[in-house]
């Protein structure tokens, strides 16, 4: 992995007495893409917010190329730009005039920046007008050209395809995995929109209430799940071939499809499952694997976790 | 460094914040109407009173010596014959407070003696006449006797007595009845029974010894009646050498001069004496007490007919007239070159406006101040900006003092444009006089200062004002994180704190609560508050008003501590909390 730019460690978030935000590590590389996914309410908000210092951690630790965002604030914040939440503005200035303001912040204004991102994410034709005359699309744009006037080396994006027509989501998708590539910057992105952090991610981690249930590499996640596919078994009495299934193989979870059994095996185990189905004279037509898209993985473990009741 | 940078982007922001523009024609609309509402009266120069020795200005400077002798122990002026009756006792009869008669016991004493008088006189028979001629007479000498105590009790006690006018009058009846129809009785008629009836139906004498002990006695420290009599010496002294001047002098000029200066030095002495006394008998009473005394018009010794007195005034008179006098400055208006409201005996000027306008003004741009410190913090969190600006490479203590600073620099700036204008205005209308003020410090020290130099000290407590405001509505800003609660409440603070002020100026535990008692100037000299000759009571609702006998370290320590009090809630709610 290449240098990391953002270091979560066992990161945990009272409010109150509820947990928001459950020990959760993870890290991030230059140039790497993070994707963030889960359902309302699980906690993705408040990863970003510890992370940038806007709630207070309740324990563990977030360092930012090497600075801890708690002791060294400042140093930590200055590598990061990010919309958190809704991209806001002040409605009574121009985009042009916000963006001037937010990078005064960081000392001269860069022109050939601001003009370069305005340009790059096609804001040149309304960059004058007031924020108030904005639709949500622009004000997102706005907030990723905000965001990245810093030049910095961590961007974290809080649900940035929100409001972004079709175009826009694959020119967004384009400029994100362009900036990071160029720049080297590291991306934290939020998401439930499953299929469009699939498509930009290199890596995700999929957050449920409050606790990171599984972080990998996206292909790995893929290739992890296929060590136990899904088979279908085209056979003749499939209820029968069902019930004996489960009576041998104990935990097996069986379902049934019209002519199909489905169940979850290595191949190893399929091969067991074949020759016992057939000692058990039932008619095999076929086999086949049943292949998961990351929603379905997502929706997997979800509801597996529910179904574990880890809260 | 970096808290300049973000200081200098918020200026710049709020600088764009529309509503910022909205107050600016307001504060145009207030400068163009304190310049038209400006009405200065001049009052009549009280030190020209003199002038009546030369009536028709034709006389010889004999006649004007005549003129003066003969009416120098009137020479009073005319604001000042309020004085009354101690000025009268102070100008008519040689006055030694050491032998000064304040035990009304003597009184008591003559009283019961009259009443068993009375009884034994009512006992006895008429017809015994050796026994009633022995009778009447003890009756008349404890009469006479009680007669003598009176007379004596209120022409050597009055200045150290309190006594209501009611009573006073109420007394001076029984006297009168006692007078005509007992004394009369006893010396005249021989049949006693008439007087028996009177004297049992009106129960004139225990009325009388009712309304007595109603009086309140005051000692006086012996120190003090020595000062006392040491000025008063020294008046007189003056007042002779005076005289002598006078009757020495030989053009009109020269008298008219040396009888201005009887007049002043004859008027700042009474004063000076009867201020004096005044506070030394006052001196353990609360304000609140003090003008409750004043509402039953017992304190002759203050001139100014002021609705609400304070010790703080007097002791300020004190230190005026002791000034003036030790410096044989006889023109005792001098203390009175400007005020806020009155021009006293001269043209207004420059700085007589400049006062006038600001207070409105100033009040104005505070509330301005208010509303901007009150949305600095809560405004980002109403449109979200706050995400925005948290992330940036400052810790939240310099976003909070950045905030701090830019709504601090731009209500300074705002006061000082106006100041500039008003003084400007000012110039334009009134012309200018450099003319320095003797004002007192604290109640206190007395000082000669420019002019320029009061209007930088009153700008400063007007700055200290707006700094005490403007922590209150950041708190509010900070505790409410919604743009509406806080205007609301920092303003209502703002407006509710003069309220107070000008409703409950009488209760001395305020002097012990901010808000109420954040005003400096007030320590500089009342004579620019003194509202006697107001002209618009619509700017004195603004104007602050030196209720209390305070001090200036105490509100001093006050301000200071609501500051930071206010500013240190502010910093650590606002660090503590998530956004
Ligand atoms: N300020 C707060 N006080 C109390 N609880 C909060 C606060 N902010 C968030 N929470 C709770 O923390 C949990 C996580 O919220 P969070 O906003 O992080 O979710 P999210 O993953 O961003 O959801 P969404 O997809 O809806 O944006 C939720 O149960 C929420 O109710
Ligand atoms: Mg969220």
């Amino acid at each position: 992995m290449s240098k990391p730019v953002l270091v979560v460690k066992n990161l945990t978030k009272y409010y109150g007495e509820r947990i928001a935000l459950n020990n959760v590590s993870f890290s991030i590389g230059e140039g790497e893409i993070f994707g963030l996914i889960g359902p309302n309410g699980a906690g993705k908000t408040t990863a970003i917010k510890l992370i940038t210092g806007l709630a207070k951690i309740s324990s563990g630790s977030v360092t930012i190329l090497g600075n801890d965002i708690v002791s060294n604030f400042e140093k930590a914040i200055l590598n990061v730009g990010g919309i958190i939440e809704n991209p806001n503005f002040y409605n009574h200035l121009s985009g042009l005039q916000n963006l001037k303001y937010f990078a005064s912040l960081y000392g001269k204004i860069d022109m050939n920046r601001i003009n370069y991102l305005v340009k790059v994410l096609a804001m040149q034709n309304r960059i004058k007008n007031k924020v108030k005359t904005y639709s949500l699309g622009m004000k997102q744009r706005l907030g990723i050209i905000c965001a990245l006037i810093n030049k910095p080396k961590l961007l974290i994006l809080d649900e940035p395809l929100n409001g972004l027509d079709p175009t826009g989501i694959i020119e967004m998708r384009e400029f994100v995995k362009k900036v990071a590539t160029e720049e080297k910057i590291a991306v934290l992105i939020s998401s439930h929109i499953l299929s469009e952090v699939e498509a930009l991610c290199d890596t995700v981690g999929i957050i449920k209430n409050g606790v990171l249930i599984e972080h990998q590499n996206i292909t790995d996640l893929q290739r992890g799940i296929k060590d136990k596919e899904r088979f279908a078994i085209s056979v003749s009495h499939p209820n029968f071939a069902a019930k004996i299934i489960t009576k041998q193989y104990a935990n097996k979870n069986v379902e049934v499809v019209g002519k199909n059994v489905i169940l979850q095996a290595s191949s190893q185990e399929v091969q067991d499952i074949l020759k016992f189905l057939i000692t058990n004279n039932i008619g095999i037509f076929g086999t086949r694997t049943v292949t998961k898209s990351l929603e379905e993985i997502y929706f997997d473990m979800v509801d597996k976790e529910n179904k574990e009741g880890i809260l | 460094m970096k808290l300049f940078r973000i200081t200098n982007s918020e200026t710049k922001k709020i600088l764009t914040r529309p509503s910022l523009y909205i107050m600016g024609i307001f504060l145009a609309i207030l400068l163009v109407f304190t310049a038209v509402i400006y009405n200065p009266t001049p009052l009549e120069n009280s030190t020209k009173s003199y002038q009546a020795l030369t009536l028709n200005g034709v006389l010889s400077p004999d006649e004007v010596i005549r003129n003066f002798n003969t009416v120098k122990n009137s020479y009073t002026d005319a604001k000042v014959s309020d004085l009354g009756a101690v000025i009268n006792f102070y100008s008519n009869k040689t006055l030694d407070f050491s032998t000064v008669y304040s035990n009304k016991d003597e009184n008591s004493t003559a009283m019961a003696k009259l009443n068993s008088a009375f009884i034994a006189y009512s006992a006895i028979d008429s017809n015994d006449k050796s026994i009633y001629e022995g009778a009447k007479k003890n009756l008349e000498e404890a009469y006479t006797n009680f007669k003598n105590e009176y007379n004596k009790f209120f022409s050597t006690s009055y200045p150290i007595i309190r006594i209501t006018e009611n009573d006073k009058a109420e007394i001076e009846k029984i006297i009168n009845l006692l007078d005509n129809h007992i004394y009369q009785q006893i010396l005249t008629i021989p049949n006693h029974n008439t007087l028996i009836n009177t004297l049992t139906s009106s129960k004139l004498i225990t009325d009388l010894q009712k309304t007595l002990s109603k009086i309140e006695n005051i000692e006086i420290e012996n120190e003090v009646l020595a000062e006392l009599n040491n000025i008063n010496n020294s008046i007189k002294n003056k007042l002779s050498e005076l005289e002598l001047n006078i009757n020495n002098s030989e053009t009109v000029e020269e008298i008219q001069l040396n009888a201005a200066r009887y007049v002043s030095v004859k008027t700042m002495g009474e004063r000076l004496i009867g201020n004096k006394l005044y506070l030394e008998l006052v001196k353990n009473k609360s304000d609140y007490s003090v003008n409750k005394l004043n509402a039953l018009n017992t304190n002759p010794f203050v001139n100014d007919k002021q609705e609400v007195f304070f010790k703080n005034f007097i002791s300020e008179n004190i230190a005026i007239d002791s000034y003036l006098y030790e410096n044989n400055q006889y023109d005792f208006e001098y203390n009175r070159n400007f005020s806020k409201f009155s021009i006293m005996g001269k043209d207004a000027q420059a700085f007589d406006y400049a006062f006038y306008s600001m207070e409105l003004i100033a009040f104005f741009i505070i509330m301005c101040a208010c509303i901007t410190a009150a949305t600095s913090i809560a405004g980002e969190y109403t449109s979200g900006t706050i995400k925005m600006l948290a992330v940036r490479p400052y810790k939240r203590s310099k976003i909070i003092s950045s905030k701090f600073l830019s709504t601090l620099l731009l209500t300074f700036l705002l006061l000082l444009l106006s100041a500039i204008i008003v003084i400007i205005t000012g110039i334009i209308n009134y012309g200018i006089n450099f003319t320095s003020i003797l004002t007192v410090f604290n109640g206190g020290s007395v000082f000669v200062i420019s002019p320029i130099l009061m209007f930088i000290i009153y700008f400063l407590t007007i700055l200290i004002k707006a700094i005490v405001f403007i922590s209150i509505a950041m708190m509010f800003s900070v505790l409410f994180k919604s743009v509406t609660p806080a205007i609301i409440v920092s303003l209502l603070t703002y407006f509710v704190a003069p309220i107070f002020t000008s409703f409950v100026p009488l209760v001395p535990v305020l002097t012990f609560l901010p808000l109420i008692n954040i005003d400096l100037f007030k320590f500089f000299g009342n004579q620019f508050i003194a509202s006697s000759a107001s002209q618009n009571s619509f700017v004195q609702i603004f104007t602050s008003q030196n209720f209390l006998s305070s001090n200036i370290f105490i509100t001093l320590s006050l301000v200071i501590v609501s500051i930071a009090l206010c500013l240190i809630t502010t910093f650590v709610l606002f660090k503590k909390r998530d956004i």
